[in-house]
């Protein structure tokens, strides 16, 4: 197993610079690839058309003003009009066609990385903060937008500009071409000097922001932890270090990236200079003055695109720092996957069985150890045991959380590493120890179960839990607002919705770890005589430590030592005096 | 409004600010050197011969450019350290502020609006105060600037040139007044596609145990989709005005040419005079060509600066009374509530509420789910103000109290165990950063948390956020042991065992009943084997105390405690059988 990441750990990437980020977004990019020629093509005709008004103008002077000719005037006035006219025209339409690229790829790319995370396994999200996740998924793919629409149109464009000044600069004179060109080489040489540290720079600049947003979701989240041991002294001097490390990170990549535009200027102010030596001392007088003021302006015109087309490379350089994040993590392997020609899951009767079933989260710990058992259709199941002694791994292993590291595990006789995971899951009714509620009405949080329950579905979902109760209290009902964080709900009313969303869906194999650690006994009576009628027929695991929920189970799974140490009904279990009947004493004599 | 509170939090960077927007001054101003030269080059050494001056003119050219990209330099530093400067101090305040709110704001704020507002609009705000507010004062001093000059070569030409600017002003502020809900709007659809993701992160296991990964994608894709027709509407906003302003603005190149035209042929203009309008024409067209993003990154910065000032401005509820009563020695940990209401959105949660807890007493509570026991706990430390009575924590009200040593003095472990991605050793030192090795080991020890030294690293591993990984029995003994760092004179256990196993827990019991500093405790949990070794038993119903005494009293009682009692240790159907 990796080291886990925390929020002070820059999330190394040791990929060596080449174009295959950029090369594989292109991807995304293809199938614009016609717009994004129409609009080249916009583009390139609308600065010809702006090109012809200056023709114009000196037409103006050369001809109308000194013959006073008004008509003249007039003529070239309204087809400059009509010139600027159609070129704001082509502008507006590239700049349509432009804007729903760019967001198109976006979209897509977070289609894709969205669609890619659901498949990504537990440990993904374990090993990592959240919110390194969420940046990479909003923020990053926003930063790439630009670049990845105008960015190409505009760096062909310029390359085009190029192209004309440098074969114009030809034409007028090639020994003074030469030496324009000459800047160039010194400007790459910088560039690739300076390109190591740039790219290092702005990849530190997403690694802190990284860090930075990652400690601050986790101090959302925790604000009561934080708030109950006092310690906001300690990490508002956290917060401190990590925006101040943020920020030298950008200082640095913007200090960096300046000395790009820096150069150029100098560089195409000393290739004019030479322009003017080397015009004057060497081939002046054999050009004439015409040709060597063409060529004055010319250097100034050729430089102008570089210039440009610099800052789309410093563009591209911190573009390319965030896509690496985007496809590292649309690379990040998904561990549990339907299988090649995975097949549905007939619907399910409810045998489980265990074939030798070994498994450890790291290879050389296994938890299990060839664990062998079948539980038959309609059985109610409980695992006991220590804490930590692998209760949960095992329901885990039923909804193919992990797979098995050896041996197999089987529903109806069924493989279930061979059928489609959503068929699997879906059959199945998980309630997990922790109870996430999402943000939206208590309704929707119970509808998460079975996506088309109506409310009469829901209402009695909730009344089989015995949470019909207080959720009708409530100002709003069904309709209250409820908040991933929010203090208004008590632990064991989050785990009553939990409980509704989880028999809602009517599963066929009903898995419940810890379901009612934070309700009172109570109410766990209730909800045991309510779900009692829903059990029939389904098979069930339940984990619990309450023995008065565990009693009235089919089957009592003993595990411990990596293996199941004992199994029977509590009277069998009782009888043979072993780990059940210690843990069962020793509670009877706790009371 | 905005730009006071810009300028409030640039404090520190001040007169960097100021000096950056000098040098931007300067710096197109700095572009007007060398074009001189250039023609002094032209006509002196290349038209007059002067063959001698061709070096030094040469050389004095790259000086002033070297200067003048130093200047340019130097202004680009100065902007993105004060920028950058105001978006440091920004994130401190609304982070500190963060951390002062109680949780009606949490109630009220979801973390993915949180995470937009300190990443995305801040960063908006940055933009704008890096280059947007510099680019827009250059804009606005070339067009003066070149105005000026202009006015002193002809005044009714230049008067016919400019005469188009108050119809793009108009358009301008009608687009504006069109445009700020789009970007207000856009700004929420971030949000909610924020929040969205953070939500699926957060509840991936969920996502997962119900497969409704589909679900999900779906509903991602609308909140993506819903940004995305967002950010096309602005565009092709500012796309039906653009053309209009557009051409409202090259118009002047028009001008310039018809009226610079007939000027000419009447004699009311020089040559040389249309020359300099001419040549110059692009400092007066320029500024407009920019207007677009000008406008529209100025509208999201507005909408940007309102939801911060919006956070800001919510006010914490529960606050310090002016002269707060500290204390730097523990507290003996006496609890007195008398009398206490306390409602939720007008229903009541606790009512008539009195009992009294001595130092070094152990009182446990009891009750059905959602009948305010954990709503007590979170009144002594005082995450909620009572609405009628009073809750006194050594003879003195908890409202009289520094919120910091009242709640220095409480250590608690919640329900919702909440762990952070840090090594399980920070964890447990999280109260107290400066806890030694030793001492972390006794908490943990205590809280019967010796699983972690059979973890791969012992007490470094690191604990994925929340927890995750862990089971609940294990997470809840790391929050107890955080708990016990702060050998806090008061303790309140809330559920904090219902995940261990019976011999854990009665372990832990002995544990707590040993602590080698004096502490009363507060128990909150279901099973009779927690509570029953209390020195008291409250049973709270229906926002009321219906019971209270010691284990053998309640069993005598025959109430709601025998029943569960009756429950739990199975003697019901033991009767039944019999």
């Amino acid at each position: 197993m990796a080291k886990r990441n925390k929020f002070d750990i820059d999330e190394t990437l040791e990929t060596p610079f080449d174009l295959q980020h950029f090369k594989r977004s292109l991807k995304y990019v293809k199938k614009h690839a016609r717009t994004m020629l129409w609009a080249v093509s916009l583009s390139l005709l609308s600065s010809l058309f702006s090109l012809t008004t200056p023709i114009m103008a000196q037409r103006v002077l050369d001809v109308s003003v000194p013959n006073k000719d008004y008509r003249e005037l007039a003529l070239m006035t309204v087809l400059s009009a009509a010139a600027i006219l159609i070129s704001i025209w082509f502008v507006q339409i590239r700049s349509k066609l432009m804007a729903k690229v760019g967001q198109d790829i976006i979209l897509d790319i977070r289609s894709d990385l969205f669609a890619h995370m659901q498949k990504l396994p537990f440990t993904y999200y374990d090993d990592r903060p959240h919110g390194k996740i969420l940046v990479r998924v909003v923020q990053y793919v926003n930063n790439v937008s630009n670049m990845l629409s105008n960015g190409i149109i505009n760096f062909l464009l310029e390359i085009f500009n190029l192209i004309f000044i440098a074969v114009f600069m030809f034409i007028c004179d090639v020994r003074l071409a030469l030496v324009v060109l000459a800047g160039l080489p010194v400007l790459f040489v910088i560039m690739f000097t300076i390109k190591p540290a740039q790219r290092r720079a702005w990849q530190q600049v997403s690694n802190k922001n990284s860090n930075l947003n990652a400690y601050l979701q986790e101090s959302i989240n925790g604000m009561r932890v934080t708030q109950i041991f006092t310690r906001e002294e300690k990490n508002r001097e956290i917060y401190e270090g990590l925006a101040d490390r943020s920020r030298r990170a950008w200082y640095k990549a913007a200090f960096i990236s300046n000395l790009v535009w820096f150069s150029v200027e100098n560089i195409s102010q000393v290739v004019s200079g030479f322009i003017y030596l080397t015009g004057v001392l060497w081939v002046y007088p054999a050009v004439s003055f015409g040709v060597l003021y063409a060529m004055g302006s010319y250097t100034w015109r050729f430089w102008q695109p570089i210039n440009r087309l610099s800052q789309i490379y410093n563009d591209f350089i911190n573009t390319i720092a965030y896509l690496e994040r985007i496809f590292e993590m649309m690379d990040e392997p998904v561990l549990i996957d339907d299988a090649p020609g995975a097949t549905e899951l007939p619907p399910v009767r409810g045998e489980v069985t265990f074939e030798n079933v070994t498994f450890g989260y790291e290879t050389d710990k296994p938890v299990l150890e060839k664990l062998n058992f079948t539980v038959k259709p309609g059985q109610s199941i409980a695992l006991v045991g220590p804490t930590g002694a692998g209760k949960t791994t095992v329901v885990n292993l039923i909804s193919r959380f992990y797979d098995v590291n050896s041996g197999c595990i089987r529903i109806d006789g069924v493989d279930i590493s061979k059928v489609t995971l959503h068929s699997l899951r879906s059959q199945m009714g998980i309630m997990l120890q922790d109870s996430f509620i999402f943000s939206g009405t208590i309704g929707d949080n119970v509808r998460y179960g079975r996506l088309d329950a109506d409310t009469r579905a829901i209402a009695e979902a909730c009344r089989v839990v015995h949470a019909d109760e207080f959720i009708e209290e409530m100002t709003y009902g069904y309709e209250t607002e409820v908040k991933e964080r929010g203090g208004r709900l008590s632990q064991g009313q989050k785990q009553l919705i939990a409980f509704a969303r989880t028999i809602i869906s009517d599963p066929a194999i009903l898995i419940l770890d810890e379901a009612t650690s934070a309700i009172d006994t109570k109410t766990e009576q209730y909800v045991q005589e309510g779900i009692n009628h829903l059990l029939k027929g389904r098979t069930s695991f339940i984990i619990a430590h309450r023995l008065s929920t565990i009693k009235h189970c089919d089957l009592i799974m003993y595990v411990r030592d990596q293996n199941i140490s004992e199994c029977g009904t509590h009277e069998e279990l009782m009888a043979k005096k072993g780990d059940y009947w210690r843990l069962y004493t020793a509670q009877l004599q706790e009371m | 409004m905005q730009l006071s509170w810009i300028w409030e939090n640039l404090q520190g960077y001040r007169k960097r600010y100021i000096l950056g927007f000098v040098l931007a001054v300067l710096f197109p101003l700095s572009s007007l050197v060398n074009p001189n030269f250039s023609r002094m080059l032209i006509d002196r050494v290349l038209l007059g011969g002067e063959t001698e001056l061709l070096v030094p003119l040469v050389l004095t050219m790259i000086a002033v450019t070297l200067v003048r990209t130093l200047m340019g330099y130097a202004m680009m530093g100065l902007f993105e350290v004060s920028s950058q400067g105001l978006v440091y101090n920004l994130r401190l305040k609304l982070y500190n502020h963060l951390q002062e709110l109680d949780m009606s704001f949490y109630d009220r704020y979801r973390t993915g609006d949180l995470m937009t507002a300190l990443t995305s609009d801040i960063d908006m705000i940055r933009h704008n105060v890096n280059y947007i507010f510099r680019t827009f004062l250059s804009s606005i001093l070339l067009f003066a600037a070149a105005t000026v000059y202009f006015l002193t070569i002809n005044v009714k030409f230049t008067l016919v040139l400019i005469a188009v600017t108050p119809f793009i002003l108009i358009i301008s502020r009608r687009y504006i007044k069109k445009v700020r809900h789009v970007y207000i709007e856009l700004r929420e659809k971030l949000s909610l596609l924020n929040t969205d993701a953070q939500e699926n992160i957060e509840g991936n296991r969920v996502v997962k145990a119900f497969a409704n990964e589909r679900y999900e994608i779906e509903k991602f894709e609308e909140k993506n989709m819903g940004f995305h027709d967002q950010n096309l509407t602005a565009s092709y906003m500012w796309l039906r005005y653009y053309p209009w302003i557009e051409t409202l603005a090259q118009s002047m190149t028009v001008t310039i040419m018809l009226f610079g035209g007939i000027f000419l042929i009447r004699g009311e203009l020089t040559s040389g005079e249309f020359l300099a309008f001419s040549s110059l024409s692009w400092a007066v067209c320029d500024p407009f060509k920019q207007l677009g993003q000008l406008l529209n990154d100025l509208q999201r910065f507005f909408a940007s600066a309102n939801k911060l000032i919006e956070i800001q401005s919510v006010d914490p509820k529960i606050t310090n009374k002016p002269n707060a009563k500290t204390s730097s020695q523990p507290l003996k940990g006496e609890i007195e509530f008398r009398k206490v209401d306390y409602r939720f959105s007008g229903r009541p949660v606790l009512e008539n509420i009195s009992f009294h807890i001595r130092p070094g007493e152990t009182v446990a509570f009891m009750g059905e789910t959602g009948c305010g026991k954990t709503t007590i706990i979170n009144l002594i430390s005082r995450f909620y103000d009572v609405n009628k009575g009073e809750i006194l924590v050594d003879g003195v009200d908890v409202r009289d109290w520094d919120l910091q040593t009242l709640r220095k003095n409480i250590g608690m472990a919640t329900q919702d165990v909440f762990l952070f991605s840090d090594t399980v050793d920070g964890n447990i030192a999280y109260g107290d950063p400066e806890l030694s090795d030793e001492q972390v080991r006794w908490c943990a020890s205590a809280a019967a948390a010796q699983f972690i030294d059979s973890m791969p690293e012992g007490y470094e591993t690191i604990i994925g956020e929340r927890g995750v990984g862990l089971s609940g029995g294990q997470k809840q003994r790391i929050a107890l042991a955080r708990a016990l760092a702060l050998s806090p004179p008061i303790l309140i256990l809330d559920d904090t065992t219902s995940a261990v196993d019976m011999e854990t827990e009665k372990y832990i019991q002995e544990q707590l009943e040993s602590l080698p500093f004096p502490c009363t405790k507060l128990i909150i949990a279901q099973r009779i084997s927690s509570v029953k070794k209390a020195d008291r038993i409250v049973v709270l119903k229906d926002h009321r105390i219906v019971e209270c005494g010691n284990h053998q009293e309640l069993i005598a009682k025959h109430g709601y405690y025998y029943d569960i009692y009756r429950i739990q240790s199975g003697i019901e159907e033991v009767a039944q059988v019999g």
